[in-house]
């Protein structure tokens, strides 16, 4: 088996629709058939066919379920789904920017896609602004309206960390702040920013320019947490200034 | 697109090399025919699908290329590659208890499946001699064997972080050193993790929630490794206790 096998079962409507009820309960083939109104020779085609792939097993007392693997298997189908489904941002941004090791469309997936560069400068500042215990900021960008929020946030005692691959755009002000941990790293292909409350990611367009008009945008505790294994990830290959 | 149009057009053999032959770089309709000893009109038939789903770009040079859309793609079917390649150990083990935002198969490909119980139980203690930087564990029990050898590790100034369930007792040879900090889980730990500066070793727990150290994940990238480091980092602040 390899995974052509695997992505040709997700290939046909109705098998979906099985999956998605075996994802709520364990079901007899007759129950299948019953909810889906599909003939029970059909149902049983299906069934067959994923149970060879080992996506689902048949329980002692007939029951159709998903298998350890058959999970692990939907999980990676699922984020197949979410590109898929946003299509048009994945198909102009590049995500080969951000760490291989780190890259998860499941976390990714927890936030949303947010329009409108007017819209998403402030949904930004409010990352910025809102945080109340720390800030992480990554981003060769040094804009004024970001830099005095940064610089405030700072003053009312929130530890910051605030990451740059340029030591030339880094403004006096931000060095010589209080609670701001300045630090350099060789290369940063996207800008982000996350506080214990909410966070923002932005990407580049297949040109290489950052895309602030489609950002992505959340308060998920996954997609926090996964923005600050960028952080932590992006502090580990940094040095202080 | 439809997804399962999307699948329908990814789950063709040819196909599928045509994405391989694109991810090493962009290429003709007659290079790509070359490679894959198919005929032209074959390729150029597949390539139209593929430009169709977005996953294939032609550019004005008459190269075709993979989309950044094809690109994401490409790494999802890695990972269901993978998967299908090691059927038997995903088959036989939970990866449930990783965090959502680390299951990363990407990294875990980087590990290889070493079998064997007392040659895996080697590797654990000749891991931890090994180490000078730092050892990162969290697991479910206390192995006295291993404590030790910790122990005279951190006196050596290596710097020690473990993670155990709440049940357990800790050794006071280990309690109150500078260089150990220890931490304890309510409820169930069900695997057992094991990093340090030079090699990461992962035992997960097989269908019936038992840990196996039969078949454990063995990696020495140092991407593999800063992962698993995140991974112990992770259970380390969902810990609800120090131990001092």
């Amino acid at each position: 088996m390899d995974e052509r096998d695997i992505l040709f079962e997700f290939s046909h409507p109705e098998r979906l629709r099985i999956l998605e009820l075996l994802k709520k309960e364990e079901l007899k083939l007759s129950s299948i058939s019953n909810k889906l109104s599909i003939t029970t020779a059909e149902v049983s085609r299906h069934l067959e066919r994923l149970t060879n792939v080992k996506v689902i097993e048949k329980s002692s007392n007939g029951e159709y379920f998903i298998s350890m693997f058959g999970t692990i298997v939907l999980n990676q189908i699922s984020n197949i789904n979410y590109l898929n489904e946003n299509r048009d941002f994945f198909l102009k941004h590049d995500l080969q920017s951000l760490p291989s090791s780190i890259t998860c469309f499941k976390a990714l997936s927890r936030s949303k896609v947010k329009n409108g560069t007017l819209d998403n400068v402030g949904l930004i500042k409010e990352v910025i602004e809102r945080a109340e215990k720390y800030l992480h900021v990554i981003s060769n960008q040094e804009s004024r309206l970001f830099k005095e929020a940064i610089l405030e946030t700072a003053e009312r005692g929130i530890e910051v960390t605030r990451i740059y691959s340029k030591p030339e755009v880094i403004p006096e002000e931000i060095k010589k702040a209080k609670n701001i941990d300045v630090r350099i790293i060789d290369d940063i292909h996207f800008d982000m920013g996350v506080s214990d409350i909410m966070g923002g990611l932005t990407l580049p367009n297949t040109l290489g320019v950052m895309d602030y008009e489609q950002i992505f945008v959340g308060d998920d505790a996954v997609f926090i947490t996964w923005l600050n294994n960028i952080v932590k990830y992006c502090k580990s290959k940094s040095r202080p200034i | 697109m439809e997804f399962h149009e999307l699948m329908f057009e990814l789950s063709h053999k040819e196909r599928l090399n045509i994405i391989d032959i694109l991810s090493k770089g962009s290429q003709r309709l007659s290079a790509i025919s070359r490679q894959l000893e198919i005929t032209t009109a074959e390729v150029s038939r597949h390539l139209d699908r593929l430009v169709k789903a977005d996953v294939v770009l032609k550019r004005t040079t008459g190269n075709y290329t993979l989309t950044p859309f094809g690109l994401d793609l490409l790494m999802e079917i890695e990972n269901i590659a993978f998967l299908a390649n090691k059927l038997d150990y995903f088959s036989a083990h939970d990866i449930s208890m990783i965090p959502l935002e680390l299951q990363n198969l990407k990294v875990m490909q980087k590990g290889r499946v070493m079998t064997g119980t007392l040659q895996n139980m080697s590797l654990m203690k000749e891991t931890v001699d090994i180490a000078e930087e730092f050892i990162y564990v969290v697991t479910n029990q206390v192995s006295n064997t291993l404590v030790e050898n910790q122990r005279k590790k951190a006196d050596m100034g290596v710097e020690i972080v473990k993670v155990y369930p709440m049940t357990e007792v800790i050794p006071d040879s280990i309690i109150g050193h500078k260089n150990i900090r220890l931490y304890k889980k309510e409820g169930e730990i069900n695997c057992s993790i094991g990093v340090t500066e030079k090699r990461c070793i992962l035992a997960l727990p097989k269908a019936n929630g038992s840990l196996d150290f039969e078949n454990i994940l063995v990696g020495e990238d140092p991407e593999f490794i800063e992962w698993s480091k995140m991974v112990v980092e992770s259970y380390v602040k969902d810990a609800d206790k120090e131990v001092s």
